[in-house]
């Protein structure tokens, strides 16, 4: 990929070490790559700048003291939903990689280890690109339906006729080059619009019972 | 044999270095996880330690001279497809830990963070429990059905009428406790039987066939 000659990525960072938010910046610049920063330590902060900066990329600290890093994914998902989120933290740390991503995190980068991080970030991006093509209805349909609402289900829900509904899911799913609807689901699962589905006990329970043992 | 070998955990290593394996072990062991482990180094012996062991999870180096965590990937889907494989790996230089991930592994964890190790086995294993319901076929058709195919060409692919086959998706539907197609997708990607990815991958696994479920979607 031609990362120097690519349009600016906007980063926001929430981390309150300096140093630490420095040496990032560092690491991506080095890397040659054209990226606008700007940061946030808490909650309100980090809603703020969301709306202000409109960054393309979230880079968090797993814990810092006023927000942890599922605090960070809610903002997000509420206020720039599909802005990927990649967790940068320490060693010490009470989940992995794979909590982290069902969760809705893009990736998990440890801070002794950073080499990756120009790459996920270049990606995450990436993967969003086609994202652009849609107008606000048609991601908030395509949200819907990867949550699984049937078509009259997201017609209530966003006070549409099934028949727009239809319009919207047909056009958008055009637009992204799938046919499938298992496909928009895939990708609605790639870029953070629906989560993956872990089993709950009752998931199990039900099943059991219904399994007749 | 160690002892309390019925409550043991089955685990297959695919890993070069024999001291890396002790070390995995006395974690499990001190973390109240007895474990057996068979460690591999190429592609037919994981196939066959597969086979032989029928282990709980998989564990792999990220990449050894042979193989890489794709490659058993590979092997797990086709052989024990409800097995997790969790890469266990100190050396991510090439790849992003969430990369890895989308990839079908369960996780990733760091050599020098083991204590991770046994809390992740019991979560990968408890989000197949419902999965460990399905047949084999059952699982084929799951993941034709969750890649995107239609009953009629997954009928095709396997060589079934499409009766059996929406009969079989019926089924396994009501053994998932699932209702709606949306959830299925979802929890197929959370245990690695189809995987999230771009739109250009995804455009690519459907025209190319996904023979192998595991294609590779990197940065794209």
């Amino acid at each position: 990929m031609n990362e120097g000659s690519e349009k600016e990525i906007r980063i926001l960072i929430a981390d309150s070490n300096e140093s630490d938010v420095s040496k990032v910046v560092t690491l991506l610049r080095d890397a040659q790559m054209s990226i606008a920063v700007e940061t946030a330590q808490s909650e309100e902060g980090l809603a703020n700048t969301l709306r202000a900066f409109k960054p393309d990329v979230v880079l968090s600290e797993y814990a810092l003291p006023l927000l942890d890093y599922r605090t960070t994914l809610k903002v997000v998902q509420s206020i720039r939903p599909g802005t990927p989120v990649i967790i940068i933290s320490g060693p010490l740390r009470e989940e992995d990689t794979g909590s982290c991503v069902r969760a809705g995190a893009e990736s998990f980068i440890s801070k002794l280890n950073m080499v990756m991080l120009p790459a996920a970030i270049i990606g995450a991006v990436a993967a969003r690109e086609p994202l652009l093509k849609l107008t606000s209805r048609q991601i908030q349909v395509m949200r819907l339906v990867a949550s699984g609402y049937r078509t009259h289900e997201v017609a209530r829900e966003l006070k549409l006729s099934a028949k727009t509904v239809e319009s919207h899911r047909h056009q958008l799913m055009r637009k992204l080059g799938l046919e499938r609807t298992a496909c928009l689901i895939r990708y609605a699962i790639r870029v953070g619009f629906a989560p993956v589905l872990t089993p709950s006990p009752v998931l199990n329970r039900t099943a059991s019972a219904n399994g007749g043992s | 044999m160690p002892p309390g070998d019925q409550q043991a955990v089955v685990l297959v290593l695919v890993e070069e270095s024999e001291s890396d394996a002790e070390l995995i072990l006395d974690h499990l062991r001190q973390a109240g996880k007895p474990a057996i482990l068979k460690r591999v180094e190429t592609r037919p012996a994981l196939a066959a330690a597969m086979r032989e062991m029928e282990p709980d999870v998989v564990l792999s180096e990220y990449a050894l001279p042979l193989m890489n965590f794709r490659d058993a990937l590979t092997i797990v889907q086709e052989t024990r497809p409800h097995t997790p494989l969790i890469v266990v790996t100190n050396r991510l230089r090439t790849e992003d830990s969430g990369s890895c991930v989308r990839a079908g592994a369960e996780t990733v964890i760091g050599k020098s963070n083991l204590r991770r190790l046994a809390i992740a086995i019991d979560q990968a294993i408890e989000a197949r429990e419902p999965l460990r319901r399905l047949t084999p076929r059952q699982i084929q058709v799951m993941r034709l059905a969750t890649q995107g195919y239609r009953s009629r060409e997954i009928a095709r692919t396997l060589r079934l009428s499409e009766k059996t086959v929406e009969h079989h998706r019926h089924q396994l539907m009501r053994r998932l406790g699932l209702v709606s197609y949306a959830d299925l997708v979802r929890y197929a990607v959370r245990v690695g039987v189809t995987l999230a990815a771009s739109t250009t991958s995804i455009a690519y696994m459907l025209t190319h066939g996904e023979a192998s479920p595991i294609a590779q979607d990197r940065a794209v």
